[in-house]
């Protein structure tokens, strides 16, 4: 190889990255200033006291305080993240088993099939807030279509959104039960936003499991069926070992949906009543926005982060080696 | 043998999909009713919108709710910043990610898997950590940008999300079809 056509490749090199770098530009721009820059400078600012304008190097003090120094601030955390992980225990579970029975049902030849198919989408696309307007009309104390419900069942009205005691306490009480004060379960007002949650993001796991269903080739139920194997046995055996690496994709993505939820706890509860609904992000917002305390609110939303990058990588780490791909 | 096993499953499958209909008819009616609630409520009048248990039907239709609805709020200029912002990020986001992952999938350069990891951190990364700093990215201090139409659109118009899904579409398409194009 002569010397005039290794210098043509290196110029072709440099060329061809030059390409590369003028294609990436406005990504690296927009991903490197809305995005990276602003993760390292959250941390930076959590290291300094920060009431609206930035105040005294504190290291990791605001994160001490947080965690155990400030009886307040550590019980308000621990309390938040407890909130948070009770909503997305009682959310997730729920959604994902509605959505894979009725994707299961949806899956083959049906009459109707695109109308349900729509109908079940409808609530993704509709805007957060708009839902949870009408959501607070259906769940209201005094008009609401739930205590109309009820009181053919002859159960009371309840206050709903306003309501800050314990499912179970509520439902122990109404058969004349006192139960103790850490059996009460989450608050009424936390569950209806576990409801809204559910009917809201339905539709999302719906999709993604039909498509996770068409993936799966015919060949394996014929085979099944040959073998005589009963319809039971055919979604036990065949679809949901092979529906698993979708199964695990959408625990995946509605778990962290899940713990990072907001429009819906502003919109609805907005933290209350008696902070039984104040979860981690809703605290980060309160401290942040409410209170003018920067340093201790980006302090509380990396520990947030961590806490979302931990559960994601645990749930990677246990599950992955129970996904079986095709 | 086979027709007889034919025979028994048509035989069962009539009851199977009237069942598989009520449960998802049952299930369709309870997500579709928050919205006949929200289109029926939007034509009663206060009275009746306020009665429980809540009628089903509205006893008078007002159509004028709609008519007095658009005159209480600027809703023509909401409705033209709600488009104007979604259309300008969603042509800006297609032009960047089509550029990005054109590179990422086609291109050899220096820093490729690097720059390629540290794009994807930023998906796990949720927002409400840069919040605080975005706000201040956007204040009088550096951008200036507080109540403006750049708040709203040019953050978004690049996404990690988008340059990965776009990327992983390319590299399915096999490179000889491009070098077949070419003279």
């Amino acid at each position: 190889m002569g010397p005039s056509r290794a210098g043509a490749r290196r110029r072709r090199a440099v060329l061809e990255n030059l390409r590369a770098y003028a294609f990436l530009l406005p990504a690296i721009v927009i991903i490197g200033v809305f995005k990276i820059f602003p993760a390292f400078y959250a941390f930076y600012i959590s290291l300094f006291r920060w009431d609206i304008v930035q105040g005294a190097f504190r290291g990791l003090g605001n994160y001490a305080d947080i965690l155990y120094d400030s009886p307040t601030r550590a019980e308000q955390f621990w309390r938040s993240l407890s909130t948070t992980f009770t909503f997305v225990l009682f959310t997730i579970p729920i959604e994902m088993v509605v959505a894979l029975v009725i994707a299961y049902l949806l899956f083959g030849k049906l009459r109707g099939r695109t109308i349900y198919r729509g109908l079940y989408y409808l609530p993704y696309v509709t805007s957060t807030v708009a839902a949870a307007v009408v959501f607070t009309w259906v769940f209201h104390p005094q008009y609401g279509l739930a205590n109309g419900l009820l009181g053919l069942f002859g159960a009371g009205p309840q206050r709903w959104y306003d309501e800050p005691r314990g499912l179970f306490e509520l439902v122990a009480s109404a058969g004349g039960v006192v139960l103790p004060g850490w059996a009460a379960g989450p608050s009424l007002a936390l569950i209806g936003v576990v409801i809204f949650d559910i009917w809201h993001f339905l539709g999302f796991q719906v999709v993604i499991f039909l498509a996770g269903l068409g993936n799966i080739s015919n060949e394996y139920y014929e085979a099944a069926r040959l073998d005589g194997a009963s319809e039971r046995q055919i979604f036990t055996k065949v679809t949901l070992p092979l529906l698993s690496p979708t199964t695990f994709f959408v625990f995946t993505i509605a778990t962290i949906g899940a713990l990072r939820a907001f429009n819906e706890f502003y919109t609805l509860t907005n933290g209350g009543p008696l902070d039984t609904t104040r979860t981690t992000n809703m605290l980060v917002f309160r401290t942040f926005y409410q209170q003018g305390q920067l340093g201790l609110g980006s302090a509380i939303a990396f520990l947030l982060t961590l806490v979302i990058l931990v559960f994601t990588l645990s749930q990677q780490r246990i599950l992955s080696s129970r996904v079986q791909y095709g | 043998m086979a027709s007889v096993r034919r025979g028994r499953r048509r035989a069962t499958r009539l009851p199977r999909g009237v069942l598989k209909q009520v449960v998802l008819l049952s299930a369709a009616i309870v997500v579709a009713y928050p919205f006949y609630f929200m289109v029926s409520t939007s034509l009663k009048d206060l009275f009746e919108a306020t009665t429980t248990p809540p009628t089903f039907f509205p006893t008078t239709v007002h159509w004028e709710n709609y008519a007095r609805a658009w005159e209480a709020a600027p809703w023509g200029r909401y409705f033209g910043n709600t488009i104007f912002v979604s259309i300008v990020t969603t042509a800006g986001e297609t032009i960047t990610a089509v550029l990005a992952a054109y590179a990422f999938a086609r291109l050899d350069f220096r820093g490729k898997n690097v720059l390629f990891l540290l794009f994807l951190a930023t998906l796990m990364i949720p927002p409400e950590a840069t919040l605080i700093p975005n706000y201040i990215i956007m204040s009088r201090k550096f951008l200036g940008w507080y109540d403006s139409y750049q708040v709203q659109i040019v953050p978004f118009l690049a996404t990690a999300f988008s340059i990965f899904l776009l990327r992983q579409h390319f590299m399915g398409v096999p490179s000889e079809l491009a070098d077949a194009a070419r003279p």
